[in-house]
């Protein structure tokens, strides 16, 4: 289905209505529909929620704007609640996280894949090596606290193998900023991608600072309090590529493309049909956010949102990437940053080095968890002889082994 | 180390009492602000229905992967009733084995934690417990597999079973809770083990498995003394019986 993001009209924003019944609707199921379903659902929540963050700053900065702002904001609260409530009440948290890195490895790849920047693609490339870790360590957490096997929910779609090691992820603030595209000679899916990612990131971030307090058992406690570390690391990078120079109302206007390109995506490789009207129907509403806010943009900058706005690129490829991974991993696992710049680790900056010691003085949880780990089907109970469970005679004198 | 294992008196917050002049304040304004929405009190249930009514599932049984002579047998046996409900079952009692095992390590490192209590049970009471329903799990990988089955799949009663067994984990793995308050949390589990295995026996039999359902009764027995130890370590701990009279 080709779209025109400014002549598509979409539908009018005095048409885009809810009721409550309406918002809550049934959820996918979580054994039944394809991974690729909960990685829409986990996404388009986090693209809705940087429309409500975007939308809530933009307000306290422009008076000027806050009456359109909140109109929109309205309508975006409540295509969030409709498109998070689909997730459903059996997905526990863990769970649910492991769909979130699952969207953070498949989308950020397809993202790579798809920058015609190579400094932004190498960005990417970087990030996505890191949350490939996080879920290796969230599979062993779900292994080894609950008995449960991640696999169950990214079906196979993604390797269940240690990237880059988080312990080793952790580096000084200034060691997370990048160099922003340059908004008057970017291209504009490298602007799309950038807020998509972001978005993603962001969502992330907030969700394990969420949930990782309603986790009885200290060591996942410390795991998501690790790892909601890096997330925040993944903001910081990811929200310091965008060109701060862009206007309020740029930056809103690309948001709205955005979110119109996000849901064209999902109608593309949706299969679930009650589903995939939710993506058309939410499509055809950010056009007509787009129309709203392109109305703005010409009224107040007197300038053709066509400078901004320019034809879709292909959509956000919502398949397995196992290939590109295993490669990227296969040669960029030793990187880090210094500054600005992508470095061999022997190159990292004095900071990051004094920050990382810091931070794993009493050693690092991601290691606990995963000391050892190897994913198998079925779980690592699989490999023991049937009433054989290795256990240790006291833990008074265990070791966890540091990753150096 | 020989820590208290049942629950201290304290300054608990949570009642009427504790909150003195407050408490009556608060009924005060209860009077004075009567309900604004009117109709029936049953509104949750009457949504609830609503929804049902919808037709949603939380998922389906997985089709057999591969048809060896075993699953053809069940499966003709099966024929008219109920065929997927054997599977289904299965799985679920197998990611319950599977993460009872991880309940009981979570029991071991209570007991290092907090010790024992006099009559209550040595960390190798545990491990054995613990290697039980390891060895119940991997039987059941094996049946799943000779039925045709995917042991590695996630079926609707397995799925349950876990959003059921939640909070046992939850009060397993509180640093806060004591072994004798995580025995509560056991006593659940070996419950529903000893209840699930009947019905694997039963449905083994219905479909002429005597083989199967002999070696489902074993578990079944194997749980039942478990549920037995569980019991008294309780009574034991509550001082509800004597443990010299035990």
């Amino acid at each position: 289905m080709a779209i025109h993001l400014l002549k598509d009209k979409g539908v009018p924003l005095d048409q885009q209505t809810f009721t409550w019944r309406e918002l809550v609707q049934m959820p996918y199921s979580k054994l039944d529909d394809d991974a690729f379903t909960r990685v829409r659902v986990i996404l388009m929540n986090g693209i809705e929620a940087e429309a409500q963050r975007f939308s809530h700053a933009c307000a306290r900065m422009n008076k000027h704007l806050q009456e359109p702002l909140a109109r929109v904001r309205r309508i975006e609260q409540h295509q969030q609640t409709m498109v998070n409530w689909l997730n459903p009440a059996d997905q526990s948290p863990l769970e649910t996280t492991i769909g979130f890195e699952q969207v953070a490895i498949e989308v950020t790849a397809s993202v790579a894949l798809a920058e015609p920047d190579e400094y932004l693609a190498q960005v990417y490339r970087f990030g996505l090596l890191e949350d490939f870790d996080h879920l290796y360590r969230y599979s062993a957490l779900m292994d080894r606290l609950e008995g449960k096997d991640a696999n169950n929910i990214v079906q196979s779609y993604s390797d269940i193998l240690p990237g880059r090691p988080t312990s080793l992820e952790h580096r000084h603030s200034s060691d997370d900023l990048r160099r922003p595209y340059d908004r008057r000679d970017a291209w504009f899916v490298s602007k799309l991608n950038a807020l998509t990612i972001m978005s993603g990131e962001h969502m992330t971030h907030d969700y394990y600072m969420t949930v990782g307090p309603t986790f009885a058992d200290p060591l996942a406690r410390q795991l998501y309090a690790e790892i909601a570390s890096i997330e925040e690391q993944h903001v910081t990078q990811y929200e310091s590529i965008i060109d701060p120079t862009e206007t309020w109302l740029e930056k809103w206007l690309l948001h709205e493309a955005n979110e119109a390109y996000n849901y064209w995506s999902c109608v593309e490789f949706e299969d679930n049909a009650r589903i995939k009207s939710i993506w058309e129907r939410f499509l055809d509403y950010e056009l007509g956010q787009l129309q709203f806010v392109a109305t703005l943009f010409e009224e107040y900058e007197n300038r053709d949102p066509a400078e901004i706005i320019e034809k879709l690129p292909r959509p956000i490829q919502y398949e397995s990437h196992r290939e590109f991974v295993r490669n990227v991993l296969a040669e960029e696992v030793s990187l880090s940053a210094n500054g600005t710049r992508f470095v061999e680790r022997l190159d990292e900056s004095k900071q990051t080095i004094a920050y990382r010691e810091q931070m794993n003085l009493d050693g690092s949880p991601t290691d606990t968890v995963a000391a050892d780990y190897v994913w198998y089907p079925g779980t690592e109970f699989t490999q023991f002889e049937p009433g054989s469970v290795p256990l240790p005679k006291s833990l008074e004198r265990e070791e966890i082994r540091r990753t150096t | 180390m020989k820590a208290k294992q049942n629950a201290s008196m304290g300054s608990n917050l949570t009642g009427l009492a504790a909150s003195g002049e407050r408490a009556e304040e608060m009924q005060e304004g209860m009077e004075e602000f009567p309900p604004t929405s009117s109709g029936s009190t049953h509104g949750p249930a009457v949504v609830r229905v609503l929804y049902a009514r919808e037709g949603g599932t939380i998922g389906s049984v997985p089709p057999p992967s591969g048809i060896t002579g075993k699953a053809k047998a069940v499966a003709k046996k099966l024929a008219g009733g109920e065929p997927t409900l054997f599977m289904d079952k299965l799985g679920e009692r197998l990611v319950f084995e599977r993460t009872g095992t991880r309940l009981y390590e979570a029991l071991v490192s209570k007991h290092e934690a907090w010790g024992t209590f006099e009559g209550g049970p040595s960390r190798d009471d545990l491990v054995e417990i613990l290697n039980d329903e390891h060895a119940h799990f991997m039987l059941l990988c094996d049946v799943v597999e000779e039925l045709g089955g995917d042991p590695t799949a996630m079926t609707p009663s397995a799925d349950l079973a876990a959003t059921i067994s939640e909070g046992l984990l939850k009060v397993l793995t509180d640093p806060r809770t004591t072994l004798l308050q995580c025995l509560e949390a056991i006593l659940v589990a070996e419950l529903t083990d000893v209840s699930s295995w009947e019905v694997l026996t039963q449905l083994a039999n219905d479909v002429g498995e005597e083989e199967l359902a002999q070696q489902f009764e074993e578990a079944q027995e194997t749980e039942e003394e478990h549920l037995a130890l569980v019991r008294n370590w309780l009574a034991i701990g509550q001082g509800r019986v004597d443990h010299a009279a035990e």
